[in-house]
């Protein structure tokens, strides 16, 4: 908990600053408003505002679950065929390589203004880290380790799920940490190609009438929802590994 | 997506196929047997050489090796490093199988009137490598599991035996706790349980207490002598250290440089049971002298 206290002071610092600043240097709000109106606003507005988190949570955590099980089970294929890996992980790059920004008109364009392109764009996202880190942990193993199991004449499938699996559940688990907060991200920019709710429509639309107050709301709205993402993560890892020794969180 | 889905579908029927005939096989194989027989390891004209794909010559790695080796006995095996000694141990313990194209063996393996490969299938082996490769996510007691629950031998019965072996390694009071906690020590033992939990005919030791201070590896020494003594399983122990192969070996095998013949045997007896003092004896000394000329002799013509 003391290791909390530094950031939580830093955070009221910047805050007090910056409602200050704008009370005594006349900032109008279309500019930049204070705090504490993005705070009023928030609670006037909760109801409405609930709503379109709702819509974007639901469309970020299935785009995740999309991309990272498919992302896993590639990364599975991966290990047991040489030439699906040779011929398949390319194109899993290159998808990374693709912006997403492009490809969510398309995806409009294909499958309409509901929440599935949203999902998609979202799945595209988380997919890359998954299928990156999975691979490497799954290989991750020592060649005495494969001796070890082999002198005791092993199967295959106990060499996967005794040895493998477990060694690369450390690194599936930062590569989820990542993808959880990009999911959100897939999400808003899914949003932003055409939608009618969602976070991503609310920042959107509050830009077309120059409502600041409401857009950081959209933006405050939509960074804590990837951080619980996060934390939720952060918590199954903490329960699912409980050998790791603390970790620093790698970030891409 | 979709194509994914499909091969990833087909690779899973395979697979179970696979799994299906192999379960077959391994409940007909895997049954605890003493074995009884002359030699329990007879190596005759054994070669090996490794092929590297980038280089048209294969690497020579042993060459003429022939061995017998009997029933409980222990035999060291020493020589300069990257001579192949781990390579012996594999080739004996069946780890190198005809579908690597990479190694290249010739001349014959019995292990009890078995092919090596055959005798690994039965669980005749038992290893312990100089990297104790502790799975991280086990606990000390479930490290030491492990091989009863890849032989799917793990039982009631089993606990107790693992409880044994816990207090014979004295490390019972870790057996919660998880490998990186342990110092080097304390894993080596673990790794030793793990190999002697499986009960093996044969125990093979690839410089298991190496990487150890000299105080730990004196005790450990002792403990697997005092082991031997209960259990009498035939040991074959790899190590770079003279005192611990006098110290340890019915017999110790002196190899030469790469490729690797047997370059000197010297058969070690004492008229004690060995011990602490042993290590002080003059007779000790002696070995330790004859084992260390055998060693150097060609290295001085160089």
């Amino acid at each position: 908990m003391i290791r909390v206290i530094p950031a939580a002071v830093f955070f009221f610092i910047v805050l007090i600053f910056w409602e200050a600043s704008v009370h005594f240097m006349n900032v109008p709000q279309y500019l930049l408003p204070p705090p504490s109106a993005i705070l009023d606003r928030l609670l006037d507005n909760a109801p409405h505002l609930f709503q379109h988190t709702v819509i974007t949570a639901t469309e970020s955590a299935f785009g995740f679950l999309l991309g990272s099980i498919f992302g896993f089970l590639l990364a599975v294929i991966f290990i047991y065929s040489r030439t699906l890996e040779l011929g398949v992980y390319p194109y899993a790059i290159a998808l990374k390589t693709v912006p997403v920004v492009a490809i969510a008109p398309l995806l409009i364009v294909w499958f309409g203004n509901g929440i599935l392109p949203k999902i998609i764009v979202s799945a595209i996202i988380s997919f890359f880290p998954v299928v990156v880190n999975t691979t490497k942990g799954l290989r991750s193993i020592e060649k005495e380790a494969f001796d070890l199991f082999d002198s005791m004449s092993a199967t295959k499938k106990q060499i996967f799920f005794m040895l493998r699996l477990p060694s690369s559940l450390p690194f599936v688990f930062s590569a989820l940490k990542i993808s959880s907060t990009l999911s959100v991200i897939g999400a808003i920019v899914g949003e932003f190609s055409g939608a009618d709710r969602g976070l991503g429509f609310y920042i959107l639309i509050s830009s077309h009438r120059l409502e600041t107050v409401d857009m950081f709301v959209g933006i405050l709205l939509s960074s804590l929802l990837g951080l619980s993402f996060f934390y939720i993560i952060n918590l199954i890892e903490k329960l699912l590994v409980p050998w790791e020794p603390e970790q620093p969180n790698e970030m891409i | 997506m979709v194509f994914l889905l499909v091969i990833y579908c087909f690779i899973l029927v395979t697979e179970l196929k696979n799994r299906w005939f192999l379960v077959n096989l391994m409940d007909h194989s895997k049954k605890t047997e003493n074995y009884v027989g002359e030699h329990a390891i007879k190596l005759h004209d054994l070669f090996l050489s490794f092929i590297n794909s980038n280089k048209r010559e294969p690497l020579p790695v042993l060459r003429n090796i022939s061995i017998c080796i009997k029933p409980g006995e222990i035999i060291t095996v020493v020589g300069p490093s990257g001579c192949g000694k781990t390579s012996l141990l594999k080739a004996i313990g069946g780890l190198f199988t005809s579908k690597q194209n990479n190694v290249q063996l010739t001349g014959s393996v019995h292990v009890f009137n078995m092919s090596a490969q055959e005798a690994k299938k039965r669980g005749v082996f038992a290893f312990a490598f100089q990297n104790p490769v502790l799975l991280p996510w086990r606990t000390v007691k479930q490290n030491i599991e492990l091989p009863l629950e890849v032989l799917r031998k793990k039982s009631k019965n089993s606990d107790n035996d693992v409880a044994e072996m816990l207090s014979l390694m004295e490390i019972s009071e870790f057996s919660l706790s998880y490998p990186h906690q342990l110092s080097g020590g304390m894993q080596q033992r673990v790794n030793l349980a793990r190999a002697l939990i499986q009960n093996p005919n044969i125990l093979l030791m690839d410089e298991p207490f190496g990487s150890l201070d000299q105080v730990s590896r004196e005790r450990l020494n002792f403990e697997l002598l005092k082991i031997h003594g209960i259990k009498r399983p035939t040991i074959i122990f790899v190590t770079h250290n003279l005192t611990e192969a006098v110290l340890l070996g019915d017999r110790v095998i002196i190899l030469s440089n790469r490729p690797s013949m047997i370059k000197e045997e010297v058969l070690i007896s004492f008229n004690k049971a060995r011990s602490e003092e042993t290590l002080l004896s003059k007779e000790f000394m002696e070995f330790l002298h004859k084992v260390k000329k055998g060693f150097l002799a060609g290295e001085m013509q160089k």
